[in-house]
C-alpha cells in the first residue's frame, strides 16, 4: 500500500503542437483506488506510462511514499502494469507467465511455484497453468495478466484500459472481480478507461482529464452531481447532460424557448446544464417549450430527443416507459428544480452559488 | 485476357527444364568415364563407373574429406553467428529508442546498393593486417553479419514482436539483453530459420572468398578444392562430379527438409501479408 504523488507532471511528444500533459498535479491516497477517465488523446494513458516508466517526461516529478521514483527504470518503481492486450509472453506456460517476474528476481524454483500457485488459487486458474495463453479466452488471459501483476507484490497496480478487450458480459464480471480483488488487497490502484461505467462503479475517485489537463478529481457522485466545468459534466452521464444558453436575470433563467425559476441572484449570461433524467412536465405554457423530435425506447428507459423551441438547440429527457411519452412532433413543456440547474460561466467553468 | 495454362506450363516447364539439366548431367557425369563423358553425344543415363571416379577423386584431391569439414564448419559457424548478430541487430533497430537509430539504418540499407566485390578488397586486405590469410576465421568474421539478415530480423520483428510484451517485461525487471535472449529470440524462429537457410546455402556455395583467402589445399573449403582439380594436365571430369555430387548433397536435403522455409525467407516482404 503506498501513496502515489504526481507533482508539475509535463511531457511533449516530439513534433506535437501541444503538450499531452501540461502540468499534473495529482495525489492518490495509499490503498485508494483511482480512475483516470477521458476522451481518446486526453494523456491518461500516457500519465499512467509515465508512472509506470514506460514514458519519459520533460518536466515534474512522481512520488512513491514520498521518494521521487521518476529517474528509476521500470522494473525497480515496485509498480506493476497490467495491458489492454494482456501483453503475456506466448511462448511461456501460463505458470511461466506468473513465474516470470520472480525469476527475476532470482528467487528459488521452489519459491516461485509456491507463489505462483497461491496467485492461482486467488484467481482460480489453477487448472490453466501448464497452458499456452494462445488456448485461452480473453477472460482467462486477463487473469493471467492480473495475476503476473500480483505475484510481484507491488506498491501500486496501474490498469490499463485492461477490459476494453472484453465482451459486455465479462466486463461486468471482470469489474466486479477488479472491486473484490481491491477489497481483498488493500493495495493502491490507478485504472485508466474511457468507459464512464467503468469509472463510475470501481473508482473510490476519479480523475478526468481532457487535452492534457486535469478536469475535476472527486468521488464519482461528487464528480456527477458537482462538475466543476461544461466537460466534466457532458463527459459523464448517458445520455450526456443538456446544454443550453440562458440570460440568470431576476430570479429566473431566460431562454430561447422559455423561462425557469431559478433561486439564484445575479445577473448573468450563462450555460445551462440540466440531466436528462432531472426534466419534469410543466404546465402549458410554463416551463421551457421543447418540441420533439424522436423518442428512443430502450427497454427500461426511454429517451426523448428534442429541439428547444426558438433556438433549437438539442436536449434529452429521460423518463421510465410507464410515464407519458410523447409523439414525434409535440411540443413540451418542461421544468425542473433549481439544485438541477447546473450554470456554466462564459470560460465553462461552473458559477459559484454565492457570486 | 485469359491466361493459357497450357502455354504458362510449357513456358515453366522449360525454364525449369534449364535449370535442371546441368545438376542431371552432374549427377550422371559422376558414373561415366572421361572418355564417355567427353563422347558425342554426352550420356544421357546413368553409367557404372561411379566407384572408379570416387577412387580418383581421393587419389587426385586426398584431403576431400577434410575440405568438406571445412565447408560444413564455415558453413555452420557463419551461419550460427549470422544468426545471432542480425537478430540483436535487428531487435535493436525494431524494439529499441536510441540517438541514430534511423541514420544508422538508413546507411545500412545503403551498403545492400554496393556490389559485394566492392567490399572484397578491403576486406582481405583488413585480413591480411590481422594475419587471418590462410585461416578459416578470415571467412567466418567477415560473414558473421549481414545487412540483408539485419533487414529481415528488423522487419520481421517489428511487425511480430507485440511492443507491450516488451514493455512488460521491462516492468517485470528482466534487462534488455533478457529480453532479446528470452522473448524475442523464441519467437523469432521463422524468420531465424529463413535466415539460416539463406546464409548457410550462401556460405557453403561461396568460392571467389575462399579463393583469396587460402593458399593450401588442405584448408580449401570444398568448391574451391575441386575446382583444383582443373589442373595441369586433363581434367578429371568424371572425379569432379562425383565430388560436386557429394558437395551439392547436404543442400538438396535441406532443400527436401525445408524448402517452404527457404521460400519463405528468400520472398519474405515481397508480398504483402
Amino acid at each position: 500500500m503506498a501513496e502515489l504523488q504526481i507533482r508539475a507532471l509535463r511531457k511533449t511528444y516530439p513534433g506535437a503542437a501541444a503538450p499531452v500533459l501540461q502540468g499534473i498535479d495529482l495525489d492518490v491516497a495509499a490503498g485508494e483506488f483511482m480512475v483516470f477517465v477521458g476522451p481518446s488523446g486526453c494523456g491518461k494513458s500516457t500519465l499512467l506510462r509515465a508512472i509506470a516508466g514506460l514514458e519519459p517526461v520533460d518536466d515534474g516529478d512522481i512520488l512513491l511514499d514520498g521518494a521521487s521514483i521518476v529517474a528509476q527504470p521500470p522494473g525497480e518503481r515496485g509498480v506493476a502494469m497490467v495491458f489492454q492486450s494482456y501483453a503475456l509472453y506466448p511462448h511461456l506456460t501460463v505458470a511461466a507467465n506468473l513465474g516470470f517476474p520472480l525469476k527475476m528476481q532470482g528467487l528459488a524454483k521452489g519459491e516461485i511455484r509456491r507463489q505462483v500457485n497461491e496467485v492461482a488459487q486467488t484467481l482460480q486458474i489453477e487448472p490453466l497453468l501448464e497452458r499456452l495463453p494462445k488456448s485461452l479466452s480473453g477472460g482467462q488471459r486477463q487473469r493471467v495478466a492480473i495475476g503476473r501483476a500480483i505475484v510481484r507484490r507491488p506498491k501500486v497496480f496501474l490498469f490499463d484500459e485492461p477490459l476494453s478487450n472484453l465482451d459486455a458480459a465479462l466486463r461486468v464480471q471482470m469489474r466486479l472481480e477488479l472491486a473484490r480483488l481491491h477489497r481483498e488487497l488493500g493495495t493502491t490502484m490507478v485504472y485508466v478507461t474511457h468507459d464512464q461505467v467503468e469509472a463510475m462503479t470501481l473508482g473510490g475517485r476519479i480523475a478526468v482529464f481532457n487535452g492534457g489537463r486535469l478536469e475535476q478529481v472527486g468521488r464519482p457522485l461528487e464528480l456527477f452531481q458537482a462538475p466543476a466545468n461544461v466537460f466534466v459534466a457532458g463527459f459523464l452521464g448517458s445520455p450526456r447532460m443538456n446544454f443550453f444558453k440562458a440570460e440568470l436575470r431576476g430570479g429566473a433563467l431566460h431562454a430561447a424557448g422559455g423561462q425557469l425559476p431559478c433561486a439564484r441572484e445575479g445577473r448573468a449570461l450563462v450555460l445551462c446544464g440540466v440531466r436528462p433524467e432531472h426534466w419534469r412536465d410543466a404546465e402549458a405554457g410554463s416551463g421551457l417549450a421543447v418540441d420533439a423530435d424522436a423518442v428512443e425506447h430502450l427497454g427500461d428507459v426511454v429517451i426523448i430527443h428534442g429541439r428547444l423551441a426558438g433556438s433549437g438547440e438539442l436536449l434529452s429527457i429521460k423518463r421510465a416507459p410507464s410515464e407519458s411519452l410523447p409523439q414525434v412532433g409535440q411540443r413540451l413543456w418542461l421544468q425542473t428544480e433549481t439544485e438541477h440547474l447546473h450554470l456554466f460561466g462564459p470560460d465553462g467553468n461552473i458559477l459559484p452559488a454565492t457570486p | 485476357m485469359k491466361p493459357n495454362i497450357a502455354l504458362t506450363h510449357a513456358l515453366v516447364g522449360a525454364g525449369a527444364l534449364v535449370m535442371l539439366t546441368p545438376f542431371w548431367f552432374m549427377f550422371v557425369f559422376a558414373t561415366h568415364t572421361n572418355t564417355e563423358i567427353l563422347s558425342v553425344p554426352p550420356p544421357l543415363w546413368f553409367g557404372d563407373a561411379l566407384w572408379d571416379n570416387l577412387k580418383l577423386l581421393l587419389l587426385r584431391l586426398p584431403s576431400f574429406w577434410h575440405n568438406l569439414g571445412w565447408s560444413l564448419y564455415v558453413a555452420l559457424a557463419t551461419t550460427a553467428l549470422n544468426l545471432f548478430f542480425c537478430a540483436l541487430a535487428g531487435h535493436a533497430f525494431a524494439l529499441l529508442d536510441f540517438r541514430g537509430r534511423d541514420v544508422l539504418f538508413r546507411a545500412l540499407m545503403l551498403t545492400l546498393l554496393l556490389p559485394a566485390f566492392l567490399g572484397m578488397v578491403p576486406t582481405m586486405l583488413v585480413m591480411g593486417w590481422l594475419g587471418w590469410m590462410n585461416e578459416h576465421r578470415a571467412l567466418i568474421v567477415p560473414g558473421a553479419v549481414s545487412a540483408m539478415g539485419v533487414f529481415m530480423m528488423r522487419q520481421y520483428i517489428g511487425a511480430a514482436i507485440p511492443r507491450e510484451m516488451v514493455e512488460a517485461a521491462r516492468l517485470d525487471g528482466c534487462s534488455e539483453f533478457g529480453i532479446f535472449w528470452r522473448l524475442v529470440l523464441p519467437l523469432s524462429w521463422p524468420a531465424m530459420g529463413s535466415l539460416a537457410l539463406v546464409v548457410f546455402i550462401g556460405s557453403w556455395n561461396n568460392f571467389i572468398s575462399p579463393l583469396i583467402v587460402f593458399r593450401d589445399v588442405e584448408n580449401f573449403t570444398l568448391p574451391l578444392a575441386l575446382r583444383s582439380l582443373q589442373g595441369t594436365g586433363q581434367t578429371p571430369f568424371g572425379a569432379l562430379c562425383a565430388g560436386a555430387a557429394i558437395a551439392v548433397l547436404p543442400l538438396l536435403l535441406l532443400f527436401i527438409v525445408a524448402s517452404r522455409r527457404l521460400i519463405e525467407g528468400l520472398t519474405a516482404g515481397a508480398v504483402k501479408q
